[in-house]
């Protein structure tokens, strides 16, 4: 068992490899009385093309999330949420574009609520009528998706932002791609996606983690596992160019929600950890469209906007870099928005404080167990390893280097996106 | 864990010395009777505190100050527990171990207290501009629950159910109300807050506690106010049956159907209630409710039961298709009647006993339902903790039984999709 340190954070997460290639992470907080535990499979709502030995598969949109539904089933299609709760734990699944996680939280016997969670998601046994029986749940799951104008103002700004990538559609499927996934679509995404080697466990709490680590490596030993054929997945040549400069929708919202997005290819910006690029377009931003800007402050005075905020995302080889604002002059504001994403104020003052305050959240996240897990987890999938010098890459960051990276971004790909309130006729 | 209680005459303080967490909690809750608080002044008086101060006179200032002290959390709200009406301002920062100025403490507690008694008042009245900011954030914030069907329809229920009543009415007042406000109206609401109120600091962290209530006192006196105890229960007048159907421009129906009760015993509304309450909808899957509804009948994504036991009343929510509301009609009473008539297995009650014993458990693992729980036993006398640790185990089918039949079907309410 490895000890990985987290510099300046005085944590610590303990890592080993099972012989059948599962990965398992453990983070320890004894002062508490909760623990949570995760399994994750590197298959999610986008894989829904790949190549298994130089075959084309395909499946449609929905299917892992549809298979994630089924793996929360026992072998009676009783549910086996049922199974922690007897165990006196909670626990859920969710489907994300690259990953799937099912999860537990509890407070005592983690062993066991490990051995079910192991056991019911190795080892699945699929069963044509409780199959059936979800797809009605997953039918309304969807319709209640619909009247989510978070989810339909994502979907619809990567429309705009991305040609390509297949982050675009609905990764829970449309009401006719949940029709037509068959039990084989399932089968074929477990057999591809859901093995050890594809595969990683995160345990955060109150838990010991020699006894943990030591259960899950015998237990692993005795599970008999076909050998892994890593999937093919498709390699998308994203354009720098945006689909388009402008769209809008209408949704159940009271206010019109109006959205600046740039597409930023990282191969434009200088060659630095990706952590760091993404703190410094957070810390710009924040200090730009943030609680402190005068700007904002000027947009709410005015009574021009309700609210401005801000977000950075990454998607594969772009960022994407948003103005956020619900206003009910849209037409006043998106120029304003426009204008002030094209000429970011970088004032020190201003942007040191955001690192001290972003240290400062940095420091208090270690602490809850759901949260750590949920941490290590987005790091797992999106970097691929525990990133162990956040704190210090914060600490270390120069006014140089946020001018340098700063200065090399293009504002030329900016789409705007606005979410209306739908018609009062309608 | 050590909790200690601080009479200081004109307010009390709460403290839990605890060092599980990272950060401390300071709340800041001036109580009154509902029927006294004018809903929309008082809300927005509260906004106005947070919005800007004599020594930070913008709200960009505020978040410059609080982010200078590292990232300090600071929001005020107003709620209602029972005919108690509470106007709250919290204070989340990081344990002064974690940073380097030595008087860490003391310039959160500076701010604190400057925001409270040092309000943004120039020749007898709040800064105009700032107020017509915050009435628009209001007027926003009081239709944002339009944005979510089951909001919608457990907003626009209460309001139909209990019309006029202290239930339906919105912490945040009305629209109307709010435009009636004026900048003067909320220098006297301030004079009232100080005046009229109970009030209560809770104070959570690995801090000296009796050192930190010296550093209070150095910096905030008060008036005793002496009146009467205020129920922290709403008895409902238990209305006859009646039925309403709402159209939506939503894409799914929201079905809610209403039980209410008035006369709960304390081991009731503590201990059985939330028993009850979990067996019949919120059980992880394994409740009646979502048996019935989503794993035999596929007709739903989402059920639960919610209850309020200080409101007097307990809400069956679904979201469907409409066509299925007969089913699921049908499907609930069947759950309801399988409580009253005790069809509910033995060793699935002590499995559920004792789930609900580890949820108090990971309960006192968060910052904020510990200081909950501890704000609520001083308060109004609910059970610590350890005291529903040692109730929990005493409640019985026949409890359970009891409880469904004191709960009466009287409304049922069906927001209804758009049309295809």
């Amino acid at each position: 068992m490895k000890e990985i340190r987290l510099k300046g954070l005085d944590e610590k997460i303990y890592y080993d490899v099972c012989d059948n290639g599962l990965k398992i992470y453990i983070w320890v907080n004894e002062k508490i009385n909760t623990f949570k535990g995760s399994l994750v499979f590197l298959g999610g709502a986008e894989n829904t093309t790949f190549k298994i030995e130089g075959q084309e598969k395909k499946v449609p949109s929905g299917t892992a999330h549809y298979l994630e539904h089924i793996l929360c089933k026992n072998a009676d299609g009783s549910s086996l949420l049922g199974r922690f709760n007897a165990l006196n734990s909670y626990s859920n699944a969710a489907t994300y574009p690259n990953r799937t996680a099912y999860e537990f939280v509890g407070t005592k016997d983690v062993l066991k609520n490990l051995d079910v969670l192991l056991d019911a998601v190795q080892e699945k046994e699929f069963n044509e009528e409780y199959f059936e029986k979800e797809r009605g749940p997953i039918l309304e799951e969807e319709r209640m998706r619909r009247d989510d104008a978070n989810r339909v103002s994502y979907y619809k700004i990567n429309a705009c932002l991305f040609a390509k990538y297949p982050n675009r559609v609905s990764g829970l499927g449309t009401e006719e791609d949940i029709k037509k996934i068959t039990l084989d679509d399932l089968k074929l995404f477990y057999q591809t996606f859901y093995h050890p080697k594809n595969s990683f466990l995160v345990v955060t709490g109150k838990v010991n983690p020699e006894e943990v680590m030591a259960f899950v490596k015998e237990k692993e030993k005795k599970k008999v596992f076909l050998p892994f054929v890593k999937p093919v997945l498709p390699k998308y040549h994203e354009p720098k160019e945006i689909v388009s400069s402008y769209d809008e929708a209408r949704v159940n919202v009271e206010v019109p929600n109006v959205y600046i997005s740039v597409k930023v290819p990282l191969k434009d910006l200088p060659k630095k950890n990706i952590v760091t690029l993404i703190s410094i377009m957070q810390v710009v931003l924040a200090s730009n469209f943030g609680d402190t800007s005068i700007f904002k402050e000027e947009l709410l005075q005015k009574k021009l906007a309700v609210s401005v905020g801000y977000n950075v995302e990454w998607e594969r080889q772009y960022l994407i870099l948003s103005a956020i604002s619900k206003t009910k002059e849209p037409d006043k504001v998106i120029p304003l928005l426009k204008e002030k994403m094209k000429h970011l104020d970088l004032e020190e003052k201003d942007i040191f404080r955001k690192i001290k305050s972003t240290i400062a959240n940095l420091v208090l996240s270690y602490e809850d167990p759901e949260y750590v897990n949920d941490v290590l987890n987005y790091m797992l999938v999106t970097y691929g390893k525990i990133i162990t010098n956040e704190k210090e890459l914060l600490e270390k960051m120069t006014m140089e280097d946020i001018l340098e990276v700063m200065k090399s971004v293009n504002f030329e790909q900016m789409n705007t996106f606005v979410l209306y309130p739908l018609k009062k006729e309608e | 864990m050590k909790y200690k209680r601080y009479d200081l005459g004109g307010y009390q303080v709460y403290t839990i010395a605890t060092d599980k967490f990272k950060n401390c909690y300071m709340e800041i809750n001036f109580r009154q009777d509902v029927k006294d608080v004018s809903l929309a002044k008082r809300r927005l008086l509260g906004k106005m505190l947070a919005e800007s101060s004599l020594k930070y006179p913008s709200k960009r200032e505020v978040n410059i100050a609080l982010e200078e002290l590292y990232n300090l959390e600071f929001s005020s709200g107003v709620g209602r527990i029972g005919h108690n009406h509470l106007t709250s301002f919290s204070f989340d920062f990081l344990h002064p171990k974690y940073v380097k100025e030595k008087d860490y403490l003391d310039h959160v507690l500076d701010f604190a207290f400057e925001t409270l008694l040092k309000p943004n008042i120039k020749n007898g009245s709040f800064d105009e501009v700032t107020l017509q900011v915050v009435k628009e954030k209001s007027h926003v914030s009081l239709d944002a629950y339009k944005e979510r069907p089951l909001s919608f329809a457990r907003i626009d229920s209460l309001a139909k159910l209990y019309k006029g009543e202290i239930p339906s009415k919105r912490a945040m007042g009305t629209h109307e109300e709010i435009d009636e406000v004026t900048a003067k109206d909320l220098s006297e609401e301030y004079k009232k807050l100080f005046a009229e109120t109970y009030t209560e600091i809770l104070v959570i962290g690995n801090l000296d506690m009796d050192l930190l209530v010296e550093k209070i006192k150095n910096r905030f006196t008060k008036e005793a106010v002496m009146v009467s105890n205020i129920p922290y229960m709403y008895l409902p007048k238990i209305a006859p049956f009646k039925q309403e159907i709402v159209k939506s421009t939503y894409n799914q129906t929201q079905y809610l159907v209403y039980y209410q009760f008035n006369n709960l015993t304390k081991f009731e509304k503590e201990c059985v209630v939330p028993l009850f309450s979990i067996m019949l909808g919120n059980a992880n899957m394994t409740d009646k409710l979502t048996r019935y509804l989503r794993i035999e009948n596929s007709l739903c994504y989402y059920c639960g039961f919610y209850v309020n036991t200080s409101d007097g009343y307990g809400m069956f929510y679904v979201g469907l298709n409409k066509e299925n509301i007969v089913k699921a009609r049908e499907m609930i009473q069947k759950a309801m009647q399988e409580m009253i008539q005790k069809d509910i297995e033995e060793d699935y009650f002590e499995i559920q006993k004792e789930k609900y014993l580890a949820d108090l458990k990971i309960r006192e693992d968060g910052m904020y339902s510990l200081g909950d729980n501890y704000y609520l036993h001083e308060t109004f006398g609910f059970s610590s903790f350890q005291e529903l640790r040692e109730e929990i185990p005493k409640v019985t089918l026949e409890d359970i039984q009891n409880l469904g039949k004191k709960m009466q079907y009287t409304y049922e309410y069906i927001l209804e999709e758009r049309e295809a």
